[in-house]
């Protein structure tokens, strides 16, 4: 900025001159496309500041008896303190209570139900099939709305790698190599995941 | 098995009839290792449940329905969207009991049933049970219960193919039970 202060003040005594000789819109011209230039870059490092709290946590996957079939992580900064099998089942609990609880206790007549809720860190956004499929991403609140991107995860990922394998039994944890290296570079390619420096 | 990433979501085309030789070369072999028809239909309706309960995730993935508030709206969808997208047949809904909870589905053609006549010695054989095993697995999965069977079927005399469903109940869900 100091640097852009500096060539700013420069060019206004270097324009000098050039006002003195009566072409005025020129200097005015040449100091309007340097203001420009300055809030440009100001914008550019302000963006690049952005995109970078913009991320994917997490990510489970639980099929309708409340089993994870996978779960994935990214960028998770604090665990939570308990074994793998009890948050699954926490985080499944939780939802199956919170869906109820919208459920009843909504106002109006309920179209899609549940479908994210947010912290001031992060926020976490949920995806059901009718068949009892859920997909859970947790992300950066930067993240607007991701129920396309979790329709595109059920059914080009775990539809195509995972329902159409005769070998992968549906219903229990998914073993699947081709499904995860798929879904990690699927995530990698979303256009708010960025790997936060640790 | 593994699959080339870049297929669309739309159907591969394919051809019909090798479609309906290999489901004729399955019951053909069914009926050589079991020998008795009534075992050979439960056997394609196990196997047609097999492929309902997967093929209604990919339906769910390629049609996008959500889901459906009552059974006549699920009636519509299986005759309209499903039987389209799968067989490239729209069969029509009729017949609905008093009550509401049973319908038939009238099928002009059924590409299974090409070429195909059933022989004297196996006159109790539903040749197209697999499709009962397939509406009964896939709706399985939806929370519906429901009773699939023919009631007409061309290859033994009738005029048309009618498969009649019944619904039976709703399948709640449960919460898995905690450890304590």
């Amino acid at each position: 900025m100091r640097q852009d202060t500096a060539r700013w003040t420069g060019f206004s005594t270097g324009g000098g001159n050039i006002r003195d000789t009566g072409d005025s819109c020129w200097t005015e011209w040449a100091l309007a496309a340097q203001v420009v230039r300055t809030l440009s870059a100001c914008q550019w490092t302000f963006l690049r500041n952005r995109k970078r709290k913009m991320t994917v946590h997490n990510l489970y996957i639980f099929d309708r008896n409340g089993s994870c079939l996978h779960y994935g992580e990214w960028n998770r900064k604090k665990q939570a303190g308990i074994s793998k099998e009890e948050e699954f089942k926490l985080m499944y609990g939780m939802l199956f209570s919170i869906r109820s609880f919208c459920s009843k206790m909504s106002p109006l007549d309920m179209k899609d139900g549940f479908l994210t809720f947010q912290t001031s860190k992060y926020k976490l956004h949920y995806y059901e099939t009718p068949t009892g499929i859920k997909i859970i991403m947790n992300t950066d609140l930067g993240v607007p709305n991701a129920k396309d991107i979790l329709h595109q995860i059920y059914s080009t990922l775990y539809v195509e790698y995972i329902v159409k394998n005769p070998l992968c039994v549906l219903g229990e944890q998914l073993t699947s190599d081709l499904f995860t290296t798929r879904l990690d570079l699927y995530i990698r390619a979303l256009p708010f995941f960025s790997p936060r420096a640790a | 098995m593994s699959r080339q990433s870049n297929r669309t979501t739309d159907s591969k085309k394919m051809n019909a009839e090798l479609f309906t030789l290999t489901y004729g070369a399955l019951v053909t072999q069914l009926c050589k290792d079991y020998e008795n028809d009534e075992e050979v239909n439960k056997q394609l309706d196990k196997m047609g449940y097999n492929i309902g309960v997967r093929l209604i995730e990919d339906f769910l993935a390629r049609s996008s329905v959500g889901r459906c508030q009552d059974f006549r709206e699920t009636a519509d969808v299986i005759a309209k969207v499903a039987f389209k997208m799968y067989l490239g047949i729209t069969p029509s809904v009729t017949n609905w009991s008093p009550a509401g909870d049973e319908f038939s589905l009238i099928l002009e053609s059924n590409p299974l049933v090409d070429f195909v006549e059933l022989p004297d010695n196996h006159s109790s054989l539903v040749y197209s049970n697999l499709l009962c095993g397939v509406l009964r697995g896939a709706l399985e999965m939806v929370q519906m219960a429901v009773d699939v069977k023919f009631a007409q079927d061309t290859l033994r005399g009738d005029n048309i193919t009618e498969i009649r469903m019944k619904f039976i109940k709703r399948i709640e869900e449960n919460l898995p039970a905690g450890d304590e």
